[in-house]
């Protein structure tokens, strides 16, 4: 059973612009793109402005409104931050908007309300005022479904709608459709609602006098086709609710991940999977002179379960032959009892590679040797390694450890003398 | 002739409780047309619950039998026409 999530973020483009210039907090304060209003914090809301506006008639429903421009940058790592708290609840996370996530609860139980309730609390007050989370089959309802929410917030008079169940709590509203009431819900939606299709198309739906997603579905496909071509198969699915576009695997920057597509591959082929999962970690971690302190395997079953195990390690690892061995070890714990479809392999905690010291030693014969040219060749090493290395990270003297049998004489930690 | 399958099948159905789309080898069949609706009482003297049967057209063209259980509400795929 697929359950999708959608979480929108109310206030978040004030918020960003709040964090910029806190002189902004308390009064009226809207976001504009393209001479639109994008968003309004609460003061310009209570004016009458809202979002959808254009800049001048929000500034005639509220005079003393100020504006700041949209800026796409500036939001980037909220969003992520705002992706990377959705990631605690599954690895498919795909980034709507700025504001918006969907996340892939599929194969799980619903998720409690406390689950929800620490999603809006890692989200709220940082990244907007509250949030709109909804649970549907598919994502063009769950999306659906917080529009239909938001217009409601909006004007009062909106009409509830059939198989839509909404509820307030302290940081976040839910709104939840279930499997079983999904059709009746989508029959009754506007078919402005229909948002994966462009205005263009919903535009023509309006002038051939399809309005609701219902009126689509009680007119024969073969006129749908003759009207909208290829597009009509896509039309007639959205009309009855159905969207089955999955949502991809998400990568946060903190992560290194390996994904891949194996349908029907049996545990020896997934083992060799984890084996080319494993080479890909251990040179990109090598390459970027990291080490992984936690490994997630996820397995995804083909009736839309996600299998997710999780092991952590105090030592940092990067070779190829631990993270195999790692990797195997969470697919033998893994309840795997399905067709498998894909795989995905993170890497995450990751902490710069502590480990990779270089200590030299003096050959024992050596030792308190008299000859001339010794101290030279020391120097001249020394020389050379201190070339190579960035400046201060390499130690000499008194302050280095020294065992009875050898004397260290120098000690290369790149990391040590950050 | 005809496949007989009578396997449960997931199904998305509009506010009349009528299929609008049934979930068949991993995929949503929308329903173009509804053919045909009967009741079928069955061997009521045995305790067999009633079943409603929907004989319909898929968009794709194929011609399918499904019925809801009246008792527990759950939708099967009954039999698929060649």
């Amino acid at each position: 059973m697929r359950l999708i999530a959608h979480v929108f973020v109310r206030n978040f483009l004030v918020t960003a612009a709040w964090t910029d210039h806190p002189d902004l907090v308390g009064i009226p304060l809207a976001v504009i793109r393209k001479n639109r209003v994008s968003d309004v914090s609460p003061e310009a809301a209570a004016g009458g402005a809202f979002p959808g506006m254009t800049k001048r008639h929000a500034l005639h429903a509220c005079p003393g409104l100020k504006f700041v421009d949209f800026m796409a940058h500036a939001y980037r790592s909220k969003t992520t931050a705002l992706a990377g708290h959705c990631y605690d609840l599954s690895p498919r996370v795909e980034v709507a908007a700025e504001n918006e996530v969907f996340i892939d609860l599929s194969g799980s139980k619903p998720p409690t309300v406390q689950v929800l309730r620490g999603l809006a609390g890692n989200i709220v007050p940082s990244l907007g005022s509250s949030a709109v989370i909804s649970l549907a089959p598919c994502r063009l309802l769950a999306k659906a479904a917080a529009c239909i929410w938001l217009s409601a917030a909006l004007c009062a008079h909106a009409p509830a709608l059939p198989g839509l169940i909404t509820r307030g709590y302290d940081n976040f509203h839910l709104c939840v459709v279930k499997n079983e009431t999904a059709g009746m819900f989508a029959s009754r939606l506007p078919v402005e609602v229909m948002w994966p299709l462009e205005g263009t198309v919903i535009k023509r739906l309006k002038a051939l006098g399809l309005k609701t997603f219902g009126d689509i579905t009680g007119i024969p496909p073969v006129m749908l086709r003759q009207q909208f071509g290829s597009q009509a198969p896509v039309i007639i699915g959205y009309s009855r609710g159905l969207d089955e576009t999955n949502i991809p695997v998400f990568r946060p920057p903190d992560k290194v991940i390996y994904h891949a597509c194996c349908e029907g591959a049996d545990r020896t082929q997934l083992a060799e999977l984890l084996k080319q999962a494993a080479v890909y970690t251990a040179k990109t971690l090598q390459a970027r002179g990291e080490s992984c302190r936690q490994l997630t395997l996820a397995v995804f079953l083909a009736d839309c379960r996600t299998e997710t195990k999780t092991s952590s390690f105090t030592r940092g690892k990067h070779e190829i032959r631990s993270i195999y061995y790692d990797s195997l070890n969470l697919l033998n714990r893994a309840r795997i009892d399905g067709e498998v479809t894909e795989i995905s392999l993170a890497a995450g905690e990751l902490v710069p590679n502590r480990h990779s010291q270089l200590a030299l030693f003096e050959d024992p014969r050596t030792l308190n040797s008299k000859a001339a040219d010794h101290r030279e060749k020391l120097a001249g090493l020394c020389r050379d390694l201190a070339a190579k290395y960035s400046p201060g990270v390499i130690a000499m003297g008194k302050a280095l450890p020294t065992s009875r049998r050898e004397q260290m004489l120098m000690f290369v930690d790149p990391f040590r003398y950050e | 002739m005809s496949k007989f399958v009578d396997k449960r099948v997931e199904v998305r159905c509009d506010s009349r409780n009528a299929p609008l789309a049934f979930r068949w080898n991993g995929r949503w069949a929308p329903v173009n047309r509804i053919l045909e609706v009967w009741k079928d009482t069955g061997t009521w003297w045995d305790g067999e619950a009633e079943k409603t049967f929907y004989r319909l057209e898929s968009t794709a063209g194929g011609l399918y039998e499904l019925y809801l259980d009246n008792v527990n509400q759950t939708w099967f795929l009954y039999r698929i026409y060649d």
